[in-house]
């Protein structure tokens, strides 16, 4: 299904008038393989998750980005192995001063309805995020007073505080563009017809089964993309998924568990293994009960045997998480290596010291699917055995994140971070006491000052050690349980060409091809 | 005259059950009030902000009396409107429309199998009573009633569709796309929820057929030179289309809850996926919408079966 | 009145010794018997029984095939799958008699109601028995489930709800058959109230296809158990149940197949054995029942 006539129309008609300065302004993007790369096919993906939401500011998940960046495009894009910010539909940017930053936009997008995207365009999407009741990225722009369109294509943001941090922000959800048109039209109804400027278009959402693209014909980088289409087919478990691409059903199949590594080297099917910032942590509620105590959160951290861990549930494979970045990110700070190693006896002491030497109890959530139950398995024999009693209350994903930060019934959960585009935003998210993702709404002394000065400096090496001190402070307090870093597993049949692995953990299909 | 006879039955079906339908429906729309806690943050979904919950209380009315909702709710429903789900906002009664196709592909799959190979079973049994393939034969019936249909379903996949491929490991094909994909895509799982189907109809039959083959009357066929199967075939039929007709009608209501874990076995998206994922999530107008087709087919599928009932054995009609 | 001959039954005949004579007629429900017997026992003793405790897990031992050491293997976690598939029978058991025992205490006094006292209760009740039963059960048990929150006690619940029509359905023929029996007329003749008539002459005259229905039931229970724990709306982890052990197997089916037959053949034997005993005890009453047609 192609876009329809009037759409084209409209499109035509904004392209051709923008045509010349496009040329002009066109980013020039290194896909050392254009030429190579056949153009054609559809790609059929077997997908784990069905989106939250298609409307970008509203989705609360992760596993959404694989669903919104075939249509939607980020304000600012990241490179792909250090996550590091580049031109996006923003050309340019800049600090004229610390609380301003001035951002230059393309001349030459327009959205898959045919209106532009203009500084009008872009204020009301900031907006959008920084007012609407449902927005999922508050937090993620607190830094911003207001935004205003300095010009027809430039936006100017004015910041409460410094904040370097804030065009990674903008690479990341809070940044993604949509049609303000299309937003005032359907409303609510958005959600369902998501209009972007991406690659490809939105054409349909089957619940839980199909979620469908067909190629933008208009795209901004000229012979971009490679595909026609793109089909989602929704198959919640992994294993299925592995065996409709084996059957020749679906091309690609993503998120595999390491454990299915046997069968995807008997197949023959290609694929592609990599680290990615997206980590299992168990996190604490930390004003919670006996969670409060460091003692018993350092005690938990040494009962953890994370080798033991990473055997059990990914063959050995995944790199070991002592802190919050792995050792491929410029932001990692090995510092914190080993702070807590695995020490049965030591977690014993502690916990007497705190009073529990007879064991204490605590309360865990997490999904119910099969790989997420044998995660936390592993995790509570391992406590067991140092005498801290788990009981268990497995959740739909959903429940269980609701249950532990909302409604902070629990004191434990177990359930993948995807990570952020900026590391200060990483640690702003997870530990700053006002973030959504921290259930124990308080946060360390010395924890928002050394953050403040993550965000306060340009130099990428000077950044590097204020994070330093900011992973010091929250591996000192034992703030949360580091396992592992979730590998990105991938696999493909041979006619898939040009598919890159990330920093992220999110599927980028701009560079796929399909030999036929 | 038989046109008059026709209607005054059919009349009497409907008023007798009319009463069952609308009883059903009105605990399908319950359901609502089974769940704990304010209807309104059950309808509005958990997330939901303050203001967005006192909107669907008053778009529902859920501050008048249940009567009156019920009533709405029931003329919602005649409209084919279904509400929407609570995490996608897609429309349930389109939802449903996409994937009951999926799931009656494999009920009628798995009833014409059950069919086909339970009557013909039952009927070689019940020719040689007491001998060791009677024996064996309602030996295996009582496995096929005990066996956990998914759980056949999984060995099924193991052996046929991973070692042999000969069929498809997944999913469903609509039958737009061409019959013989969607066959192959429903046989694995139509076989593997028509093992009970088979045990059932096997050994119901073969007492029914055991039954009329000891009446009186055959005895009679039988002096007068006629073959037990010739006998069964053309005279005993009749007699056990009834039992037949019975307990297709319970079958149907089986294998409607059983093809649910099978459609998560082979990832079909179906109905019976949906009502899980919906039941998982909290999705409560899926979950509705789901029983309340569900037991409408089943309603509808039991009308027939008693219809069919009542022409083929009219003794039951003056009962 | 004819003299009723009173040689038909021997004069030390107990109901030990009929028990006894029917066992040894039919292996069938002797086999079902022992094999039930054997799994409460196991159920019972598990701690004494299972070679390994259902949760040690074993990380350098994870799917293995069986072995002297793990004389069905392990699971994917190095977890002894014997001793996983002992602890489970108790689980597993516990979860049938909970949804049986709520379908009888919800459907027998109704139907013995209904059937008792007809008139518009009869009616009623019987309009709603009909309603209930085109509910397909388990889709009822999921959406009551899915509103009553995840858990093996909610779902066994809801099944049992979901039994209660049928267990109804039947006691309510079985009264309306016994009712018009002399013994009733003679109680009501003495004056007893039609609460002491219920339970006293009536119920255990209409039990017996009760009785046979409750095995079958059972069978399905143990099955829509399993179909819970299988999608995950059931029991949570770690404790073993059949139906958990089976969805861990199917997640692991392509790297180790052999773990899908323990759960799956224990929960076919049991529903075998259940269903064998309900068609023995029913050719037992049908007998009695036809021996007393006087």
């Amino acid at each position: 299904m192609r876009l329809t006539e009037t759409q084209k129309a409209a499109i035509t008609r904004r392209a051709m008038m923008t045509a010349t300065l496009g040329a002009l302004t066109a980013a020039s993007v290194p896909y050392g393989a254009l030429a190579a790369q056949k153009r054609g096919g559809i790609l059929r993906i077997s997908y784990g998750f069905q989106p939250t939401s298609l409307d970008p500011t509203f989705g609360r998940q992760g596993g959404d980005f694989g669903f919104l960046y075939p249509v939607f495009e980020t304000l600012v894009d990241w490179e792909p192995q250090s996550l590091q910010p580049k031109p996006g539909l923003a050309t340019s940017w800049a600090f004229p001063d610390p609380k301003t930053l001035v951002m230059k936009l393309r001349e030459d997008v327009v959205f898959h309805d045919g209106t532009p995207f203009d500084g009008a365009a872009a204020k009301y999407n900031i907006d959008r995020g920084l007012n609407d009741a449902k927005s999922a990225v508050k937090a993620d722009l607190a830094s911003v007073e207001r935004v205003e369109a300095s010009g027809k294509h430039e936006i100017t943001f004015h910041l409460k505080r410094p904040n370097i941090a804030l065009p990674g922000i903008l690479s990341d959800r809070a940044g993604l563009m949509a049609s303000p048109a299309a937003m005032e039209k359907f409303g609510d109804g958005f959600a369902r017809n998501p209009i972007g400027t991406g690659p490809w278009a939105f054409v349909q959402w089957r619940d839980n089964e199909l979620v469908s693209y067909r190629r933008n014909d208009y795209y901004r980088i000229k012979g971009l993309p490679y595909l026609d289409g793109i089909d989602f087919h929704i198959i919640a478990d992994a294993n299925t998924g592995l065996r409709s691409v084996i059957a020749g059903e679906n091309d690609f199949v993503q998120s595999l568990s390491t454990a299915q590594k046997p069968v995807v080297d008997k197949s023959g099917l290609a694929y592609t293994f990599s680290t990615s910032q997206a980590m299992f942590p168990l996190w604490l509620n930390y004003a919670k009960g006996p969670l409060a105590d460091i003692r018993v959160r350092q005690a938990l951290n040494h009962a953890i045997d994370r080798d033991a861990y990473n055997k059990a549930t990914a063959l050995g494979l995944n790199e070991i998480a002592w802190g919050v970045f792995p050792k491929a990110h410029w932001a990692y700070s090995a510092g914190v290596d080993k702070a807590y190693l695995y020490n049965p006896d030591k977690a014993k002491q502690l916990l007497a010291a705190a009073g529990f030497a007879n064991g204490l109890d605590l309360s865990m959530t997490g999904p119910t699917d099969q790989r997420s139950t044998q995660r936390q398995e592993v995790v509570m024999e391992q406590l067991k055995a140092v005498g801290v009693r788990i009981k268990l209350t497995a959740l739909s994903v959903n429940d269980s994140i609701k249950a532990f930060f909302y409604d902070k019934q629990h004191d434990m959960l177990l359930i993948l971070w995807g990570g952020r585009a900026d590391p200060s935003a990483t640690y702003d998210a997870l530990f700053s006491k006002g973030s959504p993702f921290n259930a124990s709404g308080v946060e360390p002394d010395g924890f928002g000052d050394a953050l403040a000065a993550s965000q306060a400096v340009p130099d990428l090496k000077q950044r590097a050690a204020a994070l330093g001190k900011v992973a010091q402070i929250v591996s000192d307090n034992a703030l949360m349980v580091p396992l592992v870093f979730d590998a990105q597993y991938n696999a493909f049949t041979k006619a898939v060409q040009g598919f890159e692995p990330n920093l992220f953990g999110r599927m980028r299909l701009d560079t796929v091809s399909l030999e036929s | 005259m038989a046109l008059y006879w026709g209607l005054h039955w059919a009349l009497k079906r409907i008023l007798h059950l009319a009463p069952v339908a609308l009883l059903a429906t009105f605990f399908v729309f319950g359901m609502l009030y089974l769940v704990p806690g304010d209807p309104a943050v059950t309808l509005a979904g958990e997330n939901a902000s303050v203001q967005h919950i006192q909107e669907i209380r008053t778009l529902y009315g859920l501050d008048r009396p249940i009567v009156v909702q019920y009533a709405d709710w029931l003329g919602n429903v005649a409209h084919g409107n279904l509400s929407v789900s609570l995490l996608s906002g897609e429309p349930v009664a389109s939802e449903i429309a996409h994937r009951l196709p999926n799931t009656l592909l494999i009920v009628a799959g798995a009833l014409i199998l059950s069919i086909l190979i339970g009557v013909p079973l039952s009927v070689a049994a019940a020719l040689r009573p007491g001998s060791r393939f009677d024996h064996w034969s309602m030996a295996v019936a009582s496995t096929g009633v005990s066996v956990p249909s998914f759980w056949l379903a999984m060995t099924l996949v193991s052996f046929f569709a991973l070692d042999f491929h000969w069929f498809p490991a997944t999913g469903a094909t609509a039958l737009s796309d061409g019959v013989g994909e969607a066959l192959r895509h429903v046989a694995l799982p139509a076989v593997a929820l028509s093992a009970n189907g088979i045990a059932t109809i096997a050994r119901q039959l073969r007492t029914a057929f055991a039954d009329t083959l000891a009446a009186p009357y055959v005895r009679t066929l039988r002096a007068k030179g006629l073959s037990p199967s010739a006998i069964l075939w053309k005279h005993c039929l009749k007699n056990v289309s009834v039992p037949l007709l019975t307990v297709i009608g319970l079958l149907a209501n089986r294998l409607f809850g059983a093809t649910i874990v099978i459609e998560i076995v082979f990832a079909i998206p179906g109905i019976g996926s949906m009502v899980v994922n919906a039941a998982i999530n909290k999705d409560f107008p899926v979950v509705q919408g789901a029983v309340l087709v569900t037991v409408a087919i089943v309603i509808a599928i039991n009308l027939v079966v008693d219809g069919l009932c009542r022409v083929l054995d009219p003794r039951i009609a003056r009962a | 009145m004819t003299a009723i001959s009173v040689d038909i039954l021997p004069p030390t005949d107990t109901a030990l010794r009929r028990a006894r004579r029917w066992l040894k007629s039919d292996w069938r429900a002797a086999a079902a018997l022992a094999y039930l017997g054997a799994l409460l026992l196991l159920a019972l003793l598990a701690p004494l029984i299972a070679p390994y405790s259902p949760t040690t897990q074993d990380i350098n031992a994870m799917l293995q095939d069986p072995s002297a050491a793990h004389w069905l293997g392990t699971d994917d976690l190095g977890r002894d799958t014997l001793s996983r598939l002992i602890y489970g029978a108790p689980i597993s058991l516990f979860a049938c008699l909970l949804a049986v025992a709520v379908g009888l205490t919800l459907g027998v006094p109704v139907g013995l109601c209904a059937g008792y006292l007809g008139g518009w209760v009869d009616a009623v009740v019987s309009r709603v028995i009909e309603t209930m039963m085109s509910f397909p059960g388990i889709v009822l048990a999921i959406g009551v489930t899915g509103a009553l929150g995840i858990g093996l006690i909610n779902a066994m619940i809801a099944v049992g709800i979901v039994f209660a029509p049928e267990f109804a359905r039947l006691t309510r023929s079985q009264t309306m058959l016994v009712r018009h029996e002399l013994y009733v007329d003679a109680a009501r003749s003495f004056g007893a109230s039609p609460a002491r008539i219920m339970l006293r002459p009536i119920l255990p005259n209409a039990l017996q296809p009760v009785v046979v229905q409750t095995t079958i039931l059972l069978a399905i229970a143990l099955l829509v158990e399993a179909s819970l724990s299988f999608v995950g709306l059931g029991i949570q982890p770690p404790y073993p149940s059949w139906g958990a052990m089976l969805a861990r197997a199917y997640a692991n089916m392509d790297i180790a197949s052999a773990q899908m037959y323990p759960p799956g053949l224990a929960i076919l034997a049991t529903a075998l054995a259940f269903n064998a005993l309900g068609e023995s005890l029913r050719a037992v009453f049908d007998r009695a029942g036809r021996s007393d047609a006087v």
